[in-house]
């Protein structure tokens, strides 16, 4: 099922164009990242997948229903973690989550079992009784996440649910997001941190002003940049060293000497770093250094904008 | 405009006639008579062209109604709101003083006509204003048509002018590629068949008297021939353009005029793996180029232009990027909309950035996704 498909969206703020004529599908079961710098329209995206926004141009459906027909559903069956933390300070944790599990319609038994599980999952049970203006950066991220999953939504979008907090509560978010979607619900993730998005997507879009450049695996956004990985390693001396002998290594495809570093490209899909040591080793040449330049999503935004996707 | 008060007024004599022989009125004859005049009076109105005589001849034909009005009879004053409109038509160009002289006259008329009269003035007055509306607009519509006709006139003509112009082009340049492939011609094969026929003749010759010489000179001569071949071989192939050079001329050109024109400083790079390009799309991307060096020329206030494709692994990637003033809010013309239709029929993304200087850049698969380009 594809939970979101967005076809020909635009959206205007008057003269700025906000979105301009997206295309999207999302199937059921992804963790679906939005990548791209500020500015570049992932909020606004998101909030008109919510309803929140009305749209200039395009058709949207959430569960395969038009956006417009049953906002209703759409909206009891959307958990979202708001970019700007959404909880009450001056109501307990438990409280917090209490109130926003109720707003989605659930009561009595239910309604406390559903936040007790939503408390523990995100780690703040021994912490219910206590109130949000006390707790850490982190710990408000988490009830924030904690109030948007009580009521078990299909649908889960987090708008920068990482944003100013400590390491440790960025990894306990992360590796939620994981278990989320392993317990069966489909995750929108917008970020601008390149390397949260590589490591939980499972598809991934590359956004900039207003407009989808790039979408698929990590591993298909960084093949249409380039094929090649690039190794340098550095050698005591470089006498002895063959580079036939080198490029006859399997994914092998070129080989530079300069001074003592040797640079050798090789194919991506081929893992050929052991036999590259290996020949060093047998020809008894010391290695002083390896370094590996892997592209990554920043390389690929970096190619296709001139830009960075952090300033 | 001018008909359909003439016919309105057509209308309401043929009523008064009616009217008066229905209802067997007094003074039949005299009543013909003024009704005449009165028509005479208003067709030499329609036939003079001065001004102040047209006047002249209202007053005159409105002092006959209102004779006729008091002394004949009262069905006369229906016809006097026609030379009212008419009166203060050419004397103060609007209608409305007419109104408001008609309104004044029902003071002085008799109660039995008052109805009549009001009903035929107003008439009057909706037939009048209708058919000075669409006269006006008819006016309009036909200026417009005029101005339209003229500027299709002079685009064609800039267009004609455009076209012989670059066939004056392409038919020097033939001109000249003529005269490079004849002097070829002649260097390498001219030399080589004339050289050869003489050794060959005297080959010929030679060939009883002494075979030896003879052999040895038609070796030569198919040395010769097996060279000339080479060399005919050799210039062929480097005189075939290949279609990236093509591509990359055609683009060096466009940006060296367009450098030479505006005094925008600009630099093209290009990389990678460029005989990938197919010709068709060349053509995208010389057109988008085009395009957004004409926005940089009309909007950017830049000094310096960079134009960059590359060949990246799935991806051609132009960019076109100058160091102008750039735009916080882009408005999308004809020229960027264009670029984006271009670039998205076959399948490729434009990213558009006003923050730093004003970049273009259009990504287009390598691997044509759609159409089958």
């Amino acid at each position: 099922m594809k939970i979101v498909k967005i076809e020909g969206l635009t959206k205007r703020f008057g003269d700025i164009i906000a979105l301009d004529n997206i295309n999207l599908e999302i199937e059921e079961g992804e963790i679906y990242g939005l990548l791209g710098p500020n500015g570049a329209g992932k909020t606004t995206a998101i909030n008109i997948i919510c309803g929140l926004l009305n749209i200039d141009k395009g058709k949207i459906y959430v569960f395969e229903k038009e956006i417009r027909e049953d906002p209703d559903f759409i909206k009891r069956n959307i958990g979202i973690v708001p970019q700007d933390i959404a909880i009450y300070g001056d109501l307990s944790a438990y409280e917090n989550v209490c109130f926003f599990a109720s707003l989605y319609g659930l009561k009595g038994k239910e309604l406390k079992e559903s936040v007790e599980m939503a408390l523990e999952f995100v780690g703040l049970i021994d912490k219910a009784k206590e109130m949000p203006n006390r707790f850490s950066g982190g710990m408000k991220r988490r009830l924030n996440v904690a109030c948007a999953i009580a009521h078990k939504p299909k649908l889960i979008i987090m708008d920068e649910p990482t944003v100013g907090i400590d390491p440790q509560s960025r990894n306990h978010i992360l590796e939620s997001v994981k278990k989320l979607n392993k317990m069966g619900s489909t995750i929108i993730y917008t970020s601008h941190y390149m390397e949260e998005v590589e490591a939980i997507c499972t598809k991934i879009s590359i956004m900039d002003h207003g407009k989808i450049i790039a979408e698929g695996t990590k591993e298909e956004l960084i093949s249409m940049v380039t094929d090649t990985n690039t190794t340098f390693i550095t050698v005591g001396s470089v006498v002895g060293i063959d580079e036939e002998k080198l490029k006859e290594i399997t994914g092998v495809k070129a080989v530079e000497i300069n001074e003592n570093v040797v640079k050798i490209i090789s194919s991506r899909d081929v893992c050929n770093l052991d036999k590259i040591i290996q020949y060093f080793t047998s020809k008894d040449i010391p290695i002083k250094n390896i370094k590996s330049e892997i592209p990554d999503l920043e390389t690929v935004f970096l190619t296709l904008t001139g830009r960075k996707l952090r300033d | 405009m001018e008909n359909w008060l003439i016919l309105s007024e057509f209308f309401t004599i043929l009523y008064l006639i009616v009217k008066i022989f229905l209802y067997k009125l007094e003074y039949p004859a005299s009543f013909v008579f003024f009704i005449l005049f009165f028509i005479c009076i208003n067709i030499l109105y329609y036939i003079v062209g001065n001004k102040v005589v047209k006047s002249l001849l209202l007053l005159f034909s409105m002092a006959i109604l209102i004779v006729s009005y008091v002394y004949v009879n009262e069905q006369f004053i229906l016809l006097l709101p026609f030379n009212l409109y008419e009166f203060s038509n050419i004397n103060f160009g609007s209608p409305f003083y007419g109104a408001a002289f008609i309104l004044l006259v029902t003071i002085f008329l008799y109660k039995s006509i008052l109805p009549e009269y009001i009903l035929v003035s107003f008439m009057g007055c909706v037939i009048y204003n209708i058919s000075v509306f669409s006269y006006k607009k008819m006016e309009r519509l036909k200026n417009q048509n005029d101005e339209l006709r003229k500027s299709i006139y002079s685009l064609y003509n800039k267009i004609h002018k455009n076209t012989e112009y670059e066939k004056q082009v392409k038919y020097t340049a033939q001109l000249e590629e003529r005269n490079k492939i004849s002097q070829k011609i002649h260097d390498n094969i001219g030399h080589v068949i004339s050289g050869s026929l003489m050794q060959l003749e005297a080959a010929k010759i030679l060939i009883d008297k002494n075979s030896e010489h003879a052999k040895k000179l038609i070796q030569n001569t198919i040395d010769v021939l097996r060279d000339g071949y080479e060399s005919i071989r050799i210039a062929l192939n480097t005189m075939k353009p290949t279609t990236e050079q093509m591509g990359i001329n055609r683009i060096k050109l466009m940006v060296d005029e367009f450098s030479a024109k505006s005094n925008i400083d600009v630099s093209f790079v290009y990389s990678g793996p460029i005989d990938k390009i197919t010709y068709f799309k060349w053509n995208v991307i010389f057109e988008n180029i085009k395009e957004a060096l004409t926005n940089v020329l009309k909007h950017s206030k830049a000094t310096k232009v960079t134009v960059s494709i590359n060949v990246l692994n799935k991806f051609i990637k132009i960019e076109v990027k100058d160091n102008g003033i750039g735009a916080t809010i882009i408005k999308k013309g004809l020229g960027l909309e264009g670029i984006e239709e271009r670039s998205e029929s076959i399948g490729g993304k434009v990213i558009i950035d006003g923050s730093n200087g004003f970049s273009v850049i259009v990504l287009l698969p390598l691997e044509g996704e759609k159409n089958g380009y």
